[in-house]
């Protein structure tokens, strides 16, 4: 092989390295959409809200507990790794999503808190890596007379 | 003051858990029905538990320094699989579109082209698949308190992708957390318990 064609396999495998760098970057600059659900849930017959026909998980235990179920919100937010998102929740407290980072894999890192402002006693840390499609649940706030449950999903990337 | 104002959990829990013989349950049980207090935190704690063992079944869930070290090896063994020069033993240390012909007239540049290729491609799998500024939240994954994690995933692919808890922390609160898998719906449940602080209207 001549000194000009190792020099070029060199310089094409640097590239292919700097390439697969770059993309994984470009990858964790992109926002991520995630929906959040505040549902109330409460042992007492009553209606389910439809709109949660489409979470099968909240039909089997420890939900299946409860037998009537109120959206009180469904909120979608645009995650970055730049800025949490918060949401307000019925009782007063503050839900935070914090972005971290994304695996290799393609699921998200992510940080979740829950507190009232200026307080971080209640929930003060949730890490998870969430895989988009696969909601994750935070529930047992107490509310009204019942349970609040509050759903959080990554919606995948069309 | 009644000394069960302040209920010992430790003694709820081994009542719950039936380690009390049968005098000191006796004696706890004449205790509960005159201890508000005590009758209280022992509904509390009832709750909590019928919540938590209604989940299905427990499965165990594959450590995960485990898997990272499971696709390593997947991705070595890939390569090898590929590499696949009839005699040439040295052809399976690199991926075979890196193979250069053995007894070629320049051989020693070759290898060199060969050796910087491999440097680099170690370089992309360390970055990309091994990434060990992770490993270190790995070895602080909180152990579970997780009395339950359930049901088997369709394939062990579909069980590594799932959404997974790395850590809780509750605060003031108690709680608990599982992962739970039926098919293809997965799902991470964290469950906090506040029943005490709202009954007393600390909020």
């Amino acid at each position: 092989m001549s000194a000009r064609g190792f020099s070029s396999l060199l310089a094409m495998a640097v590239a292919a390295v700097l390439m697969l760098v770059g993309s994984s970057a470009r990858a964790q600059s992109r926002p991520v959409s995630a929906e959040v659900f505040v549902i109330l849930a409460r042992a007492e017959a009553g209606p389910i809200a439809p709109e949660l026909a489409e979470m099968p998980a909240l039909r089997r235990p420890p939900f299946s507990n409860f037998h009537s179920m109120q959206m009180l919100s469904r909120e979608r937010l645009e995650l970055g790794t730049s800025e949490p998102r918060e949401i307000a929740l019925p009782n007063g407290r503050r839900l935070r999503i914090a972005l971290e980072q994304q695996t290799p894999d393609g699921r998200q890192r992510m940080r979740v808190s829950i507190n009232r402002p200026q307080q971080a006693d209640y929930l003060p840390l949730l890490q998870v890596v969430a895989a988009p499609g696969d909601p994750f649940f935070v529930a047992g706030q107490q509310h009204e007379g019942g349970t609040l449950i509050i759903g959080i999903r990554l919606i995948a990337a069309g | 003051m009644s000394p069960t104002l302040a209920p010992s959990h430790e003694r709820l829990t081994r009542y719950l858990d039936g380690e009390l013989d049968a005098s000191a349950c006796v004696e706890f049980e004449q205790e509960l029905a005159r201890d508000e207090a005590l009758a209280s935190e022992f509904a509390r704690l009832q709750r909590l538990r019928s919540f938590v063992t209604d989940v299905p079944a427990a499965f165990s869930v594959p450590d995960p320094g485990d898997l990272a070290f499971e696709r390593v090896r997947q991705n070595v063994f890939a390569a090898l699989d590929t590499a696949s020069v009839p005699g040439a033993e040295t052809a399976r240390t690199v991926p075979a579109s890196n193979v250069v012909p053995i007894g070629s007239a320049k051989r020693s540049r070759s290898w060199l082209v060969v050796g910087s290729l491999a440097v680099a491609a170690a370089a992309a799998v360390a970055i990309f698949v091994v990434r060990p500024w992770e490993q270190t939240q790995v070895a602080r994954r909180t152990p579970a308190p997780a009395p339950s994690r359930t049901a088997v995933a369709a394939n062990h692919d579909d069980a590594l992708n799932g959404t997974e808890i790395i850590r809780v922390e509750f605060g003031k609160m108690s709680g608990t957390y599982w992962e739970q898998a039926e098919g293809n719906d997965r799902v991470a449940v964290v469950w906090i318990d506040d029943t005490v602080l709202e009954e007393v209207g600390r909020q």
